[in-house]
């Protein structure tokens, strides 16, 4: 579904992203890990095209995206949330959720349809009794619901999740696990997840990518992905005398 | 998003009546009636072009330093096609027309940038199209050009224009805040790259509310040019134009719409009355009391219709708990 094929993007002398190809497959739920500053968010910003790549191609459904614009990936079917939530302010929390409906589909329907779907998509996520105050008077991890919430309502195929554990309390934490699979299985949306709080992220994910310094440094199966040498070593460093 | 208060029955019955004094002004004899008439003419240009900034300015965030270009090219286009002997009313719809698709290209170049970057493009294109018009003589020159008298060019004729206008401007706005497009523009004042993201043409956006914004700065423009009947490049280009437009929907209430009648209604009557009671420091005194009024109501004077729960902005008291997680 998502292909990635030697991807690079630097900025100025800093290789953000080096060379990374990755394939993310319909109907998954993959992993994105790497320690801070690995290139995560950065390879996010280009598959939504924030930023122009350096080097590489990215397709999407077998289309080159490249080229295209953010509101144009949108509309093939890629959505995203970000690490620290980004809802508009000014606007009341349906008309977050009405506003992606109606700009983020190609076949929108009217303002009333946009609102009963918001309200919807609000009831999934646990944001109903919110809906009408502004989106500013939100706590952190109410925006982040609602984030999620206005994602969905652009009817995408693929969600990019950019670090949506953090800061949850354990409560939450269940809360957002049990959110992400029953998107999959309900919602049939495949999902590319990049997360710090392994405990969650490795039991919810079929597969797992880790980055260091902005190389890929190994791909498999969560367990694999756990035990491997390498990646223990870009999140802890060497022991003493190797 | 800041829209006005809804089908308030008291606000439209105030609204009336204001209307129909406003109607019945030329009609009815009293003293200082063509005074009235010529300040409250100049306060429903300004209006307008107040209301033009206020659609980019108030509702997407994206100020403007420009608006004097709208201004002043839809000021000369009226005037060229006036003095070929078109009617007035048309030549008007025509500049109109005209200066919001010229409009199109200049968006092309302004919102290629964002924040101060914007600003400062829009304020260089209003030099450049002075400076173009100052230079050639076929354009204007430094001589300027006179309009032909029309009905337009009477205090009546211009008052009942301007007030029509100003009326419509306010619909234009509510009708523009109010639609899926409106929502958007109060979107991309918030963030641009996740409007992006949901599948927003930020820039189409943009540019197509330019459009109407830069119709409705040049319908300003050309009523200036039909009342005045002379038009000069340094005037209808100067950056006062822009400033002013600012000036009134900031004052008044930005992004309402009403907002930029009442600061052009306001500064009108602070500019008038100061003048005989301070001689010489009207403009000083003018300058402490904007202050005074920006510090108070930082959303405008409009704040000052409107419930008390919302004068700081929608400001709910309503607890937020920390959502209950799921067991």
């Amino acid at each position: 579904m998502l292909e990635v094929k030697q991807v690079s993007k630097y900025f100025g002398g800093v290789q953000a992203v080096e060379n990374v190809s990755l394939a993310v497959e319909e109907g998954e739920i993959v992993g994105l890990i790497g320690p801070n500053g690995s290139g995560k968010t950065t390879l996010f910003n280009l598959i939504t095209r924030i930023y122009p790549l350096t080097a590489g191609d990215i397709y999407f459904k077998g289309k080159l995206i490249n080229k295209m614009s953010p509101s144009d990936v949108c509309h093939l079917g890629i959505s995203r949330t970000h690490q620290i939530p980004r809802p508009f302010h000014s606007l009341s929390v349906r008309q977050n959720v009405s506003l992606a409906y109606l700009y983020g589909r190609k076949n929108p329907g009217d303002r009333a349809e946009a609102n009963s779907e918001a309200e919807r998509l609000l009831e999934l996520v646990g944001l109903k009794d919110f809906a009408q105050i502004p989106a500013s008077q939100l706590n952190d991890v109410q925006c982040k619901v609602l984030e999620l919430a206005r994602s969905l309502a652009t009817d995408p195929k693929l969600l990019l999740l950019d670090e949506i554990l953090a800061g949850l309390n354990p409560g939450e934490l269940n809360f957002f696990q049990e959110l992400i699979l029953k998107i999959r299985s309900e919602l049939k949306i495949t999902v590319f997840w990049c997360e710090h709080i392994m405990r969650v992220l490795m039991k919810t994910v079929d597969r797992v990518v880790c980055l260091d310094y902005g190389r890929k440094v190994c791909e498999g199966s969560p367990s694999v992905v756990a035990n491997n040498p390498e990646v223990i070593e870009c999140y802890l460093g060497k022991a003493a005398g190797e | 998003m800041q829209a006005i208060n809804q089908g308030n029955k008291k606000t439209v019955i105030v609204l009336g009546i204001l209307t129909l004094a406003a109607l019945a002004l030329p009609l009815v004899g009293i003293p200082y009636q063509e005074y009235a008439m010529s300040v409250l003419t100049f306060a429903f240009i300004y209006t307008l072009l107040g209301q033009s900034w206020n659609l980019l300015g108030g509702l997407a965030k994206q100020f403007s330093l420009g608006h004097a270009a709208f201004f002043g090219l839809g000021a000369f286009a009226t005037a060229a096609c006036s003095s070929l002997g078109v009617p007035a009313l048309i030549s008007l719809a025509v500049g109109g027309v005209a200066v919001a698709i010229f409009s199109l290209p200049i968006g092309l170049i302004c919102f290629s940038a964002r924040g101060p970057y914007f600003t400062i493009i829009t304020l260089a294109i209003a030099e450049i199209l002075r400076i173009v018009f100052l230079w050639r003589p076929e354009l204007s020159g430094s001589e300027g050009m006179l309009l032909p008298p029309s009905i337009f060019s009477t205090r009546i004729g211009i008052y009942y224009l301007t007030l029509v206008l100003t009326a419509a401007s306010i619909f234009t706005f509510r009708w523009m805040a109010r639609s899926k497009q409106g929502l958007a523009l109060v979107a991309i004042g918030d963030d641009e790259d996740a409007c992006s993201e949901i599948g927003i043409k930020v820039k189409y956006i943009k540019s197509s509310t330019l459009f109407v914004s830069a119709g409705m700065a040049a319908v300003a423009g050309g009523c200036y040019g039909l009342f005045t009947q002379y038009l000069s490049p340094n005037d209808v280009f100067s950056i006062n134009y822009s400033l002013e437009a600012i000036f009134i929907s900031t004052i008044g209430g930005i992004g309402s719409a009403f907002g930029p009648l009442v600061g052009a209604l306001l500064v009108s009557l602070l500019e008038e009355t100061l003048n005989p009671l301070v001689p010489g420091a009207h403009l000083l005194v003018l300058g402490a009391i904007l202050i005074a009024i920006m510090f108070l109501l930082p959303k405008g004077l409009v704040t000052l219709f409107r419930k008390s729960d919302d004068k700081q902005g929608p400001r709910m008291q309503i607890k937020i708990k920390r959502r209950q997680p799921a067991a």
